[in-house]
C-alpha cells in the first residue's frame, strides 16, 4: 500500500498530468476569487473535456480546479466582506473586520497559511481512512447522522454572538425555512405555494451568497467609502498572519478535524463545517469575546475547515458513489466518464488513483497558497477602491452565481430576499448564522430522524454512538456558561488583571 | 527586413478568401441538417450535473454540434423529480433550439399518478428520440435471508429503501409489493439511488430496486443480489434471475404486472415543445438517431456505463401513449405512490 502510495505521486507529476493540474489551478483560482460564481458549476462546465483523459489526469484537472477555489474563495471573503464561495462565509467573520482595521495581510496570511495546513491534514485523513472507510460507514446509519445533525445545532448556542434568545429564534425560523418543499415520506408539498420551483427547498447557495455577499455588497454601496479605512500600510502583516497560525496550531488541528470529519456526512457539507468550527475555535478560545470583531483564531478556523472538507468530502464519494454536496456530485461523473466505478475497487485495485487525489490536494493547495502570496499585494489594493465602483461589478457577479447554479431566475429572488434579510439581521444585531445552520441541518434532521424511527423504531435511542453524541451535545450546551462563571470568578479574585485585558 | 512585411500583408489579403472557402466547404458538408445552422441550442437536463442524464447530454451536445452545426449548451434544471424542467420545455418556443432530456416513467408516472405539479400533456411533445432504455433489477443483500424473489414473497415484514414518493425505486415498491403479495414497508428518505444501494449493503434495509447499469457493480462485487428483472425478458448479464413476466400471478396482478413492463419500456426520452416546424424535427430526429449510431459516442457511452438504445421519436411516442392507456387499479396504485403510501 504504501509503494502504491509513493507511485501515485509520480502519476501525478507525470508531466502531462502536472499541466493539466496546473490548469485546473489556475481556472479555479480565478473562480474562487470570484463571488458567486461557484466551484460546482465550473466543474460541470469543465466535464466534457475529461473523456479524452486517464482518470488521474481527469481529477489532477478537476480535483485541482475544485480545492483551490475554496482556497481562493477565502480571500474575496477576507478582502471584500463577500464570499468567494458559498463555503467561505465563515471566513468573513473575522476576516473583514481585521480588513477594516487595515490589518488585510495578516488576516489573508492567517487564512492562507491555514488552508495549506487544514488541506494536507485533509488529505492524511483520506489517505489513512483507506482501510478503515467501508467498514465505518457500514457501522454508522442514519440514527448516528440524525445526533450529528442535532450536535452540529447545538453550536446555535455559541453562534448567538452573545444573545443567546436572538440565536435560537433566529434558528426557529431556520427550522421553518427547512421545512419548504416536498416532505420526503409522504410526498406533500409544504409552503411551496403552488411554486414548482420550491419543491426542493430553498437552494442553499443563493441563500448564502444572498445572506453573507449581498447583504455586504448593499452596506457597500451606502457607506459610499473604500472598504479599508485604515492607511494602506506595507502589508508586512502577512509573515504576523502566518506565525499567528503556527501559535494557534490547536486551531488548525480541531478545525480541520472538524472539517474533515464533519464534510464525510452526506449533505451537511462545507456550508455547516466553517461554522461548527467557527464555534468550536470561539468555544475553546481564550479571548472569545473577541470573535466577530477580528479575531484571528476565527480566520484560522474558517481557513483550515475550509480546506480539509474537501478530503473529507471526498471519502464517501471514492468509497461508495455517495457525493457529499454539489461538487463531489459532479466529480462523481468523472468517475462515470473515467470508466472508474466508486467503491471498494477504489480502494483496492484502483487505490493509486484514490492516493492520486490525496497529492492532487496537497499539491494543488501548496501552488495555490504560494501563487496567492505573490499576489497578495495587488489584491489588497482593491480594498482601497471605492465602493461605489466595486459595486456594480460584484453585484453582476452575484446576480450570475445566484442563476448558474440551477439556471433559474428564482435563484435570483432568493438572493436577493437573502440579502435583503442578512441586512435587517445586521442593523438590528440578529445574528444570521443560526439561522443559516438550522436551514441546512433541519431538512437532515427531519430526514433521518423519520428514517431511524422507520428502520428501527426506538431501539437505536439505546445505541452507544447516539448516547456518546447526547453526552457531547450537552457538554456544548452547558460549557459557554460554566466558563463564563469561573472566569467571573477568576476577575473577581484579580479585578485589576481582567481590566488591562479588557482594554 | 522587407520581405517578411510583404509576405504577412500577402497572408493577410489572402485570410479573408481562406475563411470564405472554408465557410463553403462548411455548407456543404452541412447539407440536410442546415436549419440549425450557426444557431444556440439549449439542451435542457432535468437532473442536476454529475448524473446519468448530465453525462448522456453533455457527450451528445458535443456530437449534435458536430451534426447540426449549432452551438449547444447544456443546462441542468434539477428540482420537483424533472417536471420543474419538463413544464419549462413544454412552454418553450417551438423553434426547435430548445429540448430536454427525461426519465420516461417520471414523466409518465406523474401522468398517471395524477401527481401535482405536472403543467404538460406527454403525447403533445415533440419526441425526437427514445436514448436509452436500461432494465429495472429488484435487488437484496447478498447475504442477507433471502436469497430469491420467492423467499422475499413469502418473507415477513420486508424493509425497501426508496429515495421518496414519485422516485423510480417508490413506484417499483408501491407496485411489486401487493402485486407480488411482499409484506413489509417502504423506507424513504435516502437521498438518491446511491444511499439506497448503501442501506442494502449496510443492511439497514433488506430491498431496493434500481437500474441494470447502477446495480451491476455491487452485484458483480458480491454484496448484493439480484433476485428479479423488472420486464418482460431476462438479462444477458444476470441469466440465473428471473424476469417478472415469469411469476406465476392471479389474472389480476398479472394486468398490473404487465402495466408496470410497460412502463419500463419509456426509458430516457429527448423531447421538444409541442409545435415545433416538421423540417426542425424531422433535423433534430435525424441527428439524434446518427449520434445515437456514432462509434465515438457509443464508446465514450460504453465507458461510462450508460447503455444507448435507440428508439426513433415517433416510435418513443407510441410507446409513451400505450403506457399512458394502462388500466385503472395500475393508476391506483400509483396515485398512492405519489402520495407517499
Amino acid at each position: 500500500m504504501l509503494e502504491a502510495f509513493f507511485s501515485s505521486l509520480l502519476q501525478v507529476l507525470e508531466p502531462t498530468t502536472f499541466l493539466l493540474a496546473l490548469l485546473g489551478i489556475a481556472l479555479g483560482f480565478v473562480v474562487g476569487i470570484l463571488p458567486g460564481l461557484g466551484g460546482a458549476v465550473t466543474l460541470a462546465l469543465m466535464l466534457p473535456f475529461v473523456y479524452d483523459m486517464e482518470p488521474v489526469q481527469a481529477f489532477a484537472f478537476l480535483l485541482g480546479m475544485w480545492v483551490v477555489t475554496a482556497t481562493t474563495g477565502d480571500i474575496t471573503s477576507v478582502l471584500l466582506g463577500v464570499p468567494g464561495e458559498a463555503t467561505s462565509a465563515a471566513a468573513v467573520l473575522d476576516g473583514y473586520p481585521l480588513t477594516k482595521r487595515g490589518e488585510a495581510g495578516r488576516a489573508l496570511g492567517a487564512v492562507l497559511f491555514s488552508s495549506a495546513l487544514g488541506a494536507v491534514f485533509g488529505a492524511f485523513v483520506l489517505a489513512l481512512s483507506v482501510p478503515i472507510v467501508r467498514p465505518l460507514v457500514l457501522a454508522s446509519g442514519p440514527p448516528h447522522f440524525f445526533m450529528l445533525t442535532l450536535l452540529g445545532l447545538t453550536f446555535v448556542v455559541t453562534l448567538s454572538g452573545g444573545d443567546v434568545l436572538k440565536g435560537f429564534l433566529m434558528a426557529a425560523f431556520g427550522m421553518l425555512v427547512s421545512l419548504v418543499g416536498i416532505d420526503p415520506q409522504a410526498g406533500v408539498p409544504r409552503y411551496t405555494f403552488d411554486q414548482l420551483y420550491l419543491w426542493d427547498g430553498i437552494d442553499l447557495v443563493p441563500l448564502v451568497v444572498g445572506l453573507f455577499a449581498g447583504a455586504e455588497v448593499l452596506q457597500l454601496m451606502l457607506s459610499k467609502t473604500s472598504i479599508a479605512q485604515s492607511p494602506p500600510g506595507k502589508l508586512s502583516g502577512i509573515g504576523v498572519g502566518v506565525r499567528d497560525t503556527l501559535r494557534h496550531w490547536g486551531v488548525v488541528v480541531r478545525s480541520s478535524a472538524i472539517g474533515a470529519g464533519i464534510g464525510i456526512v452526506p449533505g451537511m457539507g462545507g456550508t455547516v463545517s466553517q461554522f461548527i468550527a467557527y464555534g468550536v475555535a470561539q468555544q475553546t478560545s481564550k479571548e472569545p469575546e473577541r470573535f466577530g470583531k477580528g479575531s484571528i483564531e476565527g480566520v484560522i478556523a474558517a481557513g483550515a475547515t475550509n480546506n480539509a472538507k474537501d478530503a473529507g468530502s471526498l471519502i464517501p464519494t471514492v468509497a461508495f458513489g455517495l457525493p457529499a454536496g454539489a461538487g463531489t456530485a459532479v466529480l462523481l461523473g468523472a468517475f462515470l466518464i473515467t470508466g472508474l466505478n466508486p467503491g471498494p475497487e477504489m480502494l483496492t485495485t484502483h487505490v493509486d488513483v484514490t492516493f492520486s487525489m490525496v497529492w492532487i490536494l496537497v499539491l494543488s493547495n501548496l501552488i495555490a497558497v504560494a501563487v496567492a502570496f505573490l499576489l497578495l499585494r495587488h489584491l489588497v489594493k482593491l480594498t482601497f477602491i471605492r465602493g461605489t465602483w466595486l459595486v456594480p461589478f460584484l453585484l453582476v457577479l452575484l446576480g450570475i452565481g445566484a442563476f448558474t447554479a440551477n439556471n433559474d431566475f428564482a435563484d435570483i429572488f432568493v438572493m436577493l430576499g437573502a440579502a435583503v434579510f442578512g441586512v435587517i439581521a445586521i442593523h438590528w444585531g440578529w445574528p444570521r448564522v443560526p439561522f443559516l445552520l438550522a436551514v441546512v441541518l433541519g431538512g437532515l434532521a427531519e430526514r433521518y430522524l423519520f428514517l431511524s424511527y422507520s428502520l428501527d423504531g426506538w431501539s437505536w435511542l439505546k445505541d452507544p454512538a447516539v448516547i456518546a453524541f447526547a453526552v457531547c451535545m450537552v457538554a456544548v450546551v452547558l460549557w459557554p456558561p460554566i466558563r463564563a462563571r469561573r472566569r467571573r470568578a477568576a476577575a473577581a479574585r484579580a479585578p485589576e488583571n481582567d481590566a488591562v485585558r479588557g482594554g | 527586413m522587407r520581405k517578411p512585411l510583404r509576405t504577412a500583408a500577402l497572408l493577410l489579403a489572402l485570410l479573408p478568401l481562406g475563411l470564405t472557402a472554408a465557410c463553403g466547404n462548411a455548407q456543404v458538408t452541412g447539407g440536410g441538417d442546415a436549419p440549425f445552422k450557426g444557431e444556440t441550442i439549449h439542451f435542457v437536463v432535468s437532473y442536476g450535473p454529475g448524473g446519468g442524464y448530465d453525462l448522456i447530454a453533455r457527450a451528445m451536445a458535443k456530437h449534435l454540434e458536430k451534426r447540426l452545426g449549432a452551438t449547444v449548451v447544456v443546462e441542468n434544471m434539477d428540482g420537483a423529480g424533472g417536471l420543474l424542467a419538463a413544464n419549462k420545455v413544454y412552454s418553450a418556443k417551438p423553434d426547435g433550439l430548445t429540448f430536454g432530456i427525461f426519465s420516461g416513467q417520471g414523466m409518465a408516472g406523474s401522468v398517471l399518478g395524477n401527481a401535482e405539479g405536472a403543467s404538460f400533456k406527454l403525447p403533445e411533445f415533440g419526441f425526437v428520440a427514445r436514448v436509452a432504455a436500461d432494465p429495472r433489477v429488484l435487488h437484496v443483500q447478498a447475504t442477507g435471508k433471502y436469497k430469491s424473489i420467492e423467499d422475499v414473497r413469502n418473507g415477513k415484514g420486508v424493509r425497501f429503501a426508496s429515495s421518496g414518493p414519485g422516485g423510480s425505486e417508490h413506484i417499483d415498491g408501491t407496485v411489486l409489493f401487493p402485486v407480488l403479495g411482499i409484506d413489509g414497508k417502504i423506507i424513504t428518505g435516502y437521498k438518491g439511488s446511491a444511499e439506497t444501494e448503501l442501506a442494502v449493503t449496510s443492511g439497514d434495509a433488506d430491498a431496493t430496486s434500481g437500474t441494470l447499469g447502477t446495480r451491476l457493480p455491487p452485484i458483480k462485487r458480491g454484496e448484493h443480489r439480484a433476485v428479479l428483472v423488472i420486464g418482460e425478458k431476462r438479462v444477458p448479464e444476470l441469466p440465473g434471475v428471473p424476469a417478472l413476466s415469469e411469476l406465476k400471478l392471479d389474472p389480476g396482478n398479472a394486468v398490473l404486472a404487465k402495466a408496470h413492463m410497460t412502463m419500463q419500456e419509456m426509458g430516457r426520452l429527448v423531447l421538444a415543445p409541442p409545435g415545433v416546424p416538421e423540417d426542425r424535427m424531422a433535423a433534430l430526429r435525424k441527428a439524434m438517431a446518427a449520434v445515437c449510431k456514432d462509434p465515438a459516442f457509443l464508446s465514450e457511452m460504453k465507458k461510462s456505463g450508460q447503455p444507448i438504445e435507440h428508439l426513433d421519436g415517433p416510435q418513443a411516442k407510441k410507446v409513451a401513449e400505450s403506457v399512458l392507456r394502462a388500466p385503472a387499479p395500475y393508476r391506483a396504485l400509483l396515485e398512492k405512490s405519489y402520495r407517499g403510501q
